[in-house]
């Protein structure tokens, strides 16, 4: 049985610029939370450390602190501070 | 019910959004309306991209108006976002708070707005002149 669960890794605004591309499949260690997956995706683009002071994560579309263990087939996105308005 | 939370790339008209909640009881009717403006910090915008996050932009806005219908006494809220390749003077946001008091009608639509730049997730990016943007 695989001990690997994947995500979908969504990106916006500066966290999209510097991973240069808005979405992502991620194959994760079962267990894993969000801002392991977030410790992961910085060592692979580190520009995203730069992209924004405040990354919020959002998990299935509700923000998260991120320390929950993620599940197969989550949606993980990654918000930069917001700007609306 | 009519959408009282809307996220489009259609342009919309703040006149028509007021006709759709204006409640004959209620005798204020406060309307915000953002536009993209053609200069920031000194520099000449040439026009402005907006991102939202489909789904969760309108549940975070529906979320602003629930708390407004909670903390005001007011009627009616409707919010409109814009998203997509806007130029100046383009309409970007547009809200509308119908109350039987004015004061609460203006709060209510101050609260949404400041409210709108804290939480939902949506993303204005500037287009400059000089081909910048931030």
């Amino acid at each position: 049985m695989s001990s690997d669960i994947t995500v979908t890794v969504k990106f916006f605004a500066a966290t999209r610029d510097a991973v240069g591309k808005p979405r992502m499949i991620k194959k994760i260690p079962k267990g894993a939370t969000a801002y392991e997956l977030l410790t992961i995706l910085k060592e692979q683009y580190p520009q995203l450390d730069k992209a924004a002071d405040q990354i919020i994560v959002a998990v299935n579309k509700e923000n998260s602190k991120g320390d929950e263990p993620l599940s197969d087939g989550d949606e993980v996105s990654l918000l930069p501070p917001v700007s609306g308005g | 019910m009519e959408e009282r939370v809307i996220v489009s790339d259609n342009d919309f008209d703040i006149e028509e959004l007021k006709n759709m909640i204006v409640d004959d009881c209620d005798g204020a009717v406060v309307t915000f309306t953002a536009v993209v403006k053609g200069e920031n910090k000194g520099k000449h915008v040439s026009g402005m991209e907006v991102h939202s996050y489909e789904g969760m932009t309108e549940q975070e806005l529906s979320k602003v108006r629930d708390e407004a219908l909670l903390n005001f006494k007011i009627s009616e809220v409707l919010i409109i976002h814009r998203f997509g390749e806007l130029r100046i003077g383009d309409n970007i946001l547009g809200i509308v708070v119908s109350s039987p008091y004015r004061g609460d009608a203006f709060d209510a639509c101050r609260y949404c707005i400041d409210r709108i730049k804290e939480i939902v997730p949506i993303w204005k990016k500037e287009k400059f002149q000089s081909g910048d943007r931030l």
